[in-house]
């Protein structure tokens, strides 16, 4: 079996089927055959839940408790009440912080999302062994990672004695985008979009794969150009993947430390000071743990919000 | 009809140029960044830049390997490698329970995992408190911490991949094995595992991957130089070490060219992965 044959038979969203949720079949399964399946059952789950309480679960828990606390370096010092939060998060410079992250995530989002919606389509509209050729070209920013891609994507694009900057020179444009607060946050949406493209074309591909073929005739027999099939057939018919694929980047982006650290690391200024930069630098470069467990908080809170979302898309029933 | 066929010709001319720049936005900084390693120093900062004759050299390689490059590449394998190994053990098992096993608690215990996925993107929000309690409880710069780390933040897609993979294994297969005498771990080994073989190296290859790309948790849950993974010591050649970018350059390719090949060797179970059952950024 090829590579992209493989892709073909999804119909539903990412994931297992919608009814993973539900009981499963009864006939088969349950403890009735066998009074030990319910500790076995468990047992098997048990290590990966003690990881994910460790390292995911406790945390995301703790992140609230901690940002009450008062923090001497890291070991708490009594309750603190709001003091942390009053420090840090509500300050006149967090409205600054939060518009240039919102820009950064909005920017990103909608980039990654047009420049691989058409990079998808036309994926789906070509033969097989191309098209497996194109998706590991595609997918190669997102496999590498993000330290080595943008520190690459900066030495070649956008430093000052780097190719893009020759052919600029050559073309009579100076080119120096670090420099200038404007050009550096636009760097900075287009390194994490070119990063998360490749993985958006992918996902983008399997719901493109999913819209029934018979539809597209149709709308070719009433007469729709190759603009209406893409915007009233092909669309509507991957909506979900869509719209995961639209939380999952706002997710990433929104907890991007890597991208922010290497392409600008904040600056010129603060030009590019986004939120998850700003809370690993007041942990890590400033030692105020304190207030970056309180930023850290916020920005949980606007995760939960997406993860919410994410589960409601992965368990919507049709 | 004239017409048309030019206007057929002015697409494949367009969708050609396209796919030229699509993959030259892509290959460009890979080949860029390979072509500095083998510069000499005097010349990686050259400008106009330096494209050919020039004297290809290995000093960039032999300041990364002989500084901290090489430890970082040899600890960064052994993290990756145990935490393949001992994540899919861990999610296959889960992902069987969770699939075949009616159970108390099954359906919060897979609720709770799925929304794991997008919450372990969440790793530099979490990095704060997972710090301050793995300092209280001194778990910090042990040879096991990022282990730890690293299976937590990829075990949840691991076992979402291998459940809807499992999803698709008949259950008559599970019963033609019990009838023939295996246990349900033999069932598990024997029948549905080898059916399972894409969604196991997908899994696998997501695992394998983040771990060897993870910055933000070993950028701080370790300190000692021998415990740094290999995307911190890369960026430490653009910061505590100022800006060199020859060893910068020659890290990053050392870094890269595995997953490369590896990308390539079994890339269509990846991309199969990713349009199946992986959600994740």
């Amino acid at each position: 079996m090829t590579g992209a044959a493989r892709i073909q038979p999804v119909t539903h969203p990412p994931g297992p089927s919608r009814n993973a949720l539900k009981g499963t079949d009864p006939g088969r399964r349950g403890r009735g055959a066998n009074g030990s399946t319910g500790w076995f059952g468990a047992a098997l789950v048990a290590p990966a839940c003690l990881v994910l309480l460790i390292v995911l679960v406790l945390p995301s828990l703790f992140a609230f408790a901690y940002s009450f606390l008062k923090l001497n370096y890291t070991a708490p010092q009594g309750f603190g009440g709001l003091t942390n939060w009053n420090r840090a998060v509500f300050q006149p410079e967090m409205v600054g912080l939060l518009v240039r992250t919102a820009v950064f995530v909005a920017g990103s989002v909608a980039l990654t999302i047009a420049v691989s919606l058409p990079i998808a389509h036309f994926l789906d509209r070509i033969g097989n062994r191309i098209s497996t050729i194109l998706q590991l070209v595609v997918i190669i920013p997102w496999v590498m990672s993000s330290i080595v891609a943008a520190l690459l994507f900066r030495w070649t694009m956008l430093e000052n004695i780097g190719i893009v900057s020759f052919i600029a020179e050559h073309l009579g444009a100076g080119w120096d985008p670090l420099l200038s607060p404007t050009q550096s946050m636009i760097s900075m949406i287009v390194v994490a979009s070119w990063r998360t493209a490749g993985f958006a074309v992918l996902l983008l591909l399997a719901g493109f794969k999913g819209v029934d073929r018979q539809l597209y005739e149709s709308a070719r027999i009433d007469g729709a150009s190759r603009f209406q099939e893409f915007r009233y057939v092909a669309l509507p018919g991957i909506r979900t993947q869509l719209i995961i694929v639209t939380v999952v980047l706002f997710m990433s982006n929104l907890n991007n430390v890597e991208v922010p650290l290497t392409v600008t690391n904040g600056g010129p200024g603060d030009a590019t000071m986004v939120l998850p930069l700003r809370i690993y630098e007041l942990a890590f470069s400033k030692f105020d743990f304190g207030g970056a467990t309180a930023m850290a908080a916020a920005a949980m809170l606007l995760n939960v919000a997406l993860v919410v979302v994410y589960l409601r898309l992965t368990f919507r029933k049709r | 009809m004239k017409e048309t066929k030019q206007r057929a010709g002015a697409v494949r001319w367009l969708t050609g140029v396209g796919l030229f720049g699509l993959a030259l936005v892509n290959l460009l900084p890979i080949a860029w960044g390979g072509l500095t390693s083998i510069k000499p120093a005097n010349a990686v900062l050259g400008y106009p830049p330096i494209i050919v004759g020039f004297e290809p050299t290995w000093d960039s390689y032999r300041t990364a390997l002989g500084g901290s490059a090489w430890p970082a590449l040899k600890i960064s394998l052994f993290y990756s490698v145990v935490v393949t190994v001992l994540g899919l053990v861990i999610a296959v098992l889960c992902a069987y329970a969770l699939d075949r096993i009616e159970f108390r608690f099954r359906r919060v215990i897979l609720f709770v995992i799925v929304a794991c996925i997008p919450l372990s993107m969440g790793a530099a929000t979490l990095l704060i408190p997972n710090y301050i309690y793995f300092s209280s409880l001194n778990l910090v710069n042990h040879w096991f911490t990022l282990p730890l780390i690293y299976l937590g933040l990829n075990l949840p897609l691991a076992t979402w991949v291998m459940k809807g993979s499992m999803e698709s294994v008949p259950r008559e297969l599970d019963e033609a094995g019990r009838v023939d005498g295996a246990s349900r771990m033999g069932v598990l080994f024997r029948v549905i595992l080898p059916v399972c073989k894409p969604g196991l190296v997908a899994a696998g290859l997501f695992m394998f991957i983040g771990c060897w790309n993870e910055f933000v948790a070993g950028s701080v849950m370790v300190t000692d130089p021998g415990l740094r993974p290999i995307q911190v010591a890369i960026y430490q050649y653009i910061s505590v070490l100022g800006r060199q970018w020859g060893p910068l350059t020659a890290a990053a390719t050392l870094a890269v060219v595995p997953i490369l090949v590896v990308v390539i060797a079994l890339g269509r179970y990846l991309i199969s992965g990713l349009t199946s059952g992986a959600v994740k950024g």
